[in-house]
């Protein structure tokens, strides 16, 4: 059966955020209350954000989730009023009827009930939290049966005929029934009372202002006022509040229907007898009112000046990725600008016309680059939505391996664009993982080591240089390059000797190659098929590099650094023969002229030494096949290049110059060529080649064959 | 033009409030919390003010008495939920003009709004 919601198609995306958000909050929250105990404002927090999901639920429709949030909502406000003490049993509840809910919300996309069953998980907060407070008050239901008080009888004081208007001060009985729809009927009732009050003096009133305020239900009111106001003026200061069944006004002296006996609750249409004497019929007024009806307000603001209130509008992820795209074709543009100026510049000179159009390109160059700052700025993201995740990721993993472990996070304000935070998701799931895994030992272990018995896995991120930097550290045990040798040999992916050979740094670089993993047993935390090789390839897919830091027994950190943006990337554009290459400058360490003599061979293959350092040299020309024309110079441009530990030399004629460029998929047709990531339009029109730098680390530990062995 | 401040915290519900009350001729204006309601009712002076109860920052209980102390004149309607009828009380005992339960249907709010401004 489809399930239908309440929910427009522009309301979607609101409906959807704003419930992912609050069951982030009630994730976190649950962890953090967990760990660090009761804390007031984390419980009214809490409690929020099940009322807003209840409301919101509400909404559209969504009867089971509210259900659920609602008793989810009492169990926490039990916690919030301290008539209930906080239990791991309840966190845990509490955790799987959030798990629930996004199941749930799920089912405003698919349409399609889910299996959760609700029942069982309300049944359980219900016991919960009868447990928790044996003397507690029942459960909200306003269809309770309200208590009555002794009925009244209204004596009347005169025998006075009563005509609607009063020119003396005469006692009038007010007879209100109430909706029992109201789920506040005695704060209505106070309603009616400060109306009354309004109108004159309330000489008698049943129920009497105490027995009002303890928030019993009413459902008839008796009110004796003295007052001078006609009965039309009593009518329209009560037509002023809602929920009221019916109005009635007995001159003075009249016999007041006596307020619903006990037995009657339930059928209080025994029609009131006809009040004595000659009075107008008792008013009675129906309710709903009359439909709202927008009208200028008596009240009017003349000319109120415009304030400025809202200054935020809603946008789709479309338009903004539209707006890069854009922006894109104008950097390509501004590119192509610089390089027709400095034509003209050389063929033309002194030239005035040519000073006026060559200051207008430097000026449409800076908004340029305003531009692209601002929209980027437009399309930046805080980390945290990434990282909130985590939490509870961690519980639950440290919890189902046995180990005590805290997650500690930095920085989760730092701020990247949104296409690099959707694809950096999935690789820290894997190093937090790893990290829990792999990195932080059983409780045990840590104690015989000396360790806290909490372990720490601790997980940062910060910009430095228009980069950002992310790490994730542990406090574990640290990874044993000799275990690593041991197991790549084992594995037959290095020899003995090859793995002998390796210096530590090399060996703890080989959890990175593919088909490496150390998990004696294939397990569902991190042993999902997916190796830290995968990770790798994925960060450096962002133009980011991945690195590994380790001191064994002390712990491991992994450093992830990302570009800011995936559309446009700073790089150092260099020419092989008629060939132009961009490296990205994220790879660039520095760049050198060397004389070919410089040029040495160790274990045949070009090495050149920079300062203490031994670093393989890779000839561009050879690596893509493209013709030379300045090998016989006697000398050569060297572009330094590292990634994580790892260094090499890129032998390249010329050296062009820094150019951001605009990054274009080379395409299906084309797919996938060793050392090319992708293609760029540069301001000339020509098209050239983006340089895939963890390519060509591999093309040249496959020559060596110490580091890959297919 | 009546103007309506819509104060919530659950964007959903000020969104889908504001969508309808506009839809009605209504001018609404929306606000977060109780702190941000106080400042916008200053600013734009609105003739109703639609009040959630349980927000953060400042409540609505906590604002509508802030309000009223400033403008004795203020018509609030407070939003509420099931469970919260003692909340009602203390808000109609504080000056709420009216109180709708969430989730409320078009036709009640739009009727509390007519009413507040009789």
């Amino acid at each position: 059966m489809e399930l239908i919601f309440d929910l427009a198609e522009d309301e979607f995306p609101i409906f959807m955020a704003e419930t992912d958000e609050q069951l982030q909050v009630l994730d976190d929250g649950l962890i953090r209350l967990e760990r660090e105990g009761e804390d007031m404002e984390l419980l009214q927090a809490l409690f929020r954000a099940a009322h807003t999901l209840k409301g919101t639920a509400g909404m559209i429709g969504h009867k089971r989730m509210v259900n659920l949030t609602h008793s989810m909502e009492t169990a926490l406000d039990c916690l919030r009023k301290h008539t209930m003490p906080v239990t791991t049993a309840l966190i845990d509840l509490c955790l799987e009827a959030t798990d629930a809910l996004r199941s749930l919300r799920e089912e405003v996309i698919t349409h399609t009930e889910c299996g959760v069953a609700v029942d069982t998980l309300t049944d359980r907060f219900s016991s919960l939290v009868l447990a928790g407070k044996p003397a507690a008050q029942p459960a909200v239901k306003p269809t309770e049966s309200p208590v009555q008080t002794p009925a009244p009888v209204i004596k009347p004081e005169h025998q006075n005929g009563a005509s609607s208007v009063r020119t003396t001060a005469e006692n009038v009985t007010i007879r209100v029934e109430i909706s029992q729809n109201s789920i506040a009927s005695a704060a209505r009732a106070f309603q009616v009372m400060m109306e009354l009050q309004g109108l004159g003096t309330i000489r008698q009133m049943d129920p009497t202002q105490e027995v009002i305020e303890t928030s019993k239900p009413v459902h008839v009111m008796t009110t004796v006022l003295e007052t001078s106001r006609s009965d039309e003026d009593i009518l329209k200061a009560l037509d002023t509040l809602s929920e009221l069944d019916k109005v009635e006004i007995f001159p003075a002296g009249a016999v007041v229907p006596v307020s619903t006996p006990v037995q009657a609750v339930e059928t209080p249409a025994v029609p009131p007898p006809p009040p004595v004497v000659a009075t107008p019929p008792p008013a009675a007024i129906k309710q709903p009112a009359a439909q709202a009806e927008p009208q200028p307000n008596a009240v009017a603001r003349p000319g109120a000046a415009p304030v400025s209130v809202e200054k935020t509008v809603r946008t789709s992820v479309e338009r903004l990725d539209n707006l890069m795209n854009l922006v894109g074709e104008l950097i390509t543009d501004r590119n192509r600008l610089y390089q027709i100026r400095s034509t003209l510049e050389m063929s033309i000179h002194n030239s005035n016309q040519l000073d006026v159009l060559s200051d207008t390109i430097t000026h449409v160059g800076r908004i340029t680059d305003q531009l692209q700052m601002e929209v980027m700025g437009i399309r930046m993201l805080p980390i945290s939505n990434t990282f909130s995740k985590f939490p509870r990721m961690v519980r639950d993993l440290s919890a189902k391996l046995n180990k005590k472990i805290d997650l500690a996070i930095e920085g989760e304000n730092t701020e990247l664009d949104r296409s690099v935070i959707e694809e950096i998701n999935d690789p820290l799931i894997h190093l937090i993982r790893n990290s829990v895994d792999h990195g932080v030992e059983s409780a045990e272990e840590r104690l015989q080591a000396g360790k806290p018995e909490r372990a720490l896995v601790k997980l940062t991120a910060r910009h430095e240089q228009g980069r950002i930097i992310i790490t994730v550290e542990d406090d574990g045990k640290g990874i044993d390059p000799d275990k690593i040798r041991a197991v790549a040999v084992g594995k037959g992916i290095l020899t003995e000797a090859e793995a002998a050979s390796l210096s530590d740094d090399e060996a703890i670089n080989l959890i990175f190659s593919s088909g490496f993993s150390t998990a004696k047993v294939v397990n569902d935390v991190s042993g999902r098929g997916v190796g830290l090789d995968i990770v790798r390839n994925n960060i450096q897919r962002l133009n980011g590099t991945v690195m590994v830091e380790t001191e064994k027994g002390k712990g491991t950190r992994f450093m992830v650094t990302l570009p800011l943006t995936l559309a446009i990337v700073p790089t150092l554009l260099v020419s092989v023969g008629k060939n132009t290459l961009a490296i990205p400058l994220v790879t660039v360490l520095e760049t050198l002229r060397i004389s070919t003599d410089e040029i040495q061979t160790v274990n045949s293959r070009p090495v050149i030494r920079l300062r203490d350092k031994v670093l393989p040299l890779l000839e561009m020309s050879e690596a893509f096949g493209f013709q030379s024309t300045k090998k016989d110079q006697g000398y050569r441009y060297v572009v330094v290049v590292g990634m994580g530990k790892q260094q090499m030399g890129l032998a390249v004629d010329r050296l062009l110059g820094q150019e951001e460029v605009v990054v274009k998929s080379l395409g299906s047709i084309i797919g996938e060529v060793v050392g090319i990531a992708s293609a760029a339009i540069l301001g000339d029109g020509s098209v050239i080649l983006i340089v895939d730098v963890q390519d060509l680390f591999q093309i040249t530990g496959q020559k060596s064959g110490t580091n890959k062995k297919e | 033009m009546t103007k309506v401040l819509v104060v919530d915290d659950a964007e959903f519900l000020r969104v889908r409030i504001t969508k309808m009350l506009a839809g009605e001729g209504y001018e609404v204006n929306e606000a977060e919390n109780g702190a941000r309601a106080l400042e916008m009712y200053q600013q734009i002076k609105p003739d109703v003010v639609l009040m959630d109860i349980t927000m953060p920052e400042m409540d609505g209980l906590t604002a509508l008495k802030t309000i009223r102390g400033i403008d004795p004149n203020a018509r609030i309607i407070m939003l509420t939920a099931l469970g919260q009828e003692s909340v009602v009380m203390e808000a109609v005992k504080a000056g709420a003009k009216d109180f709708v339960v969430k989730p409320y249907d078009s036709d009640r709010v739009l009727q509390a709004i007519s009413k507040a401004i009789k």
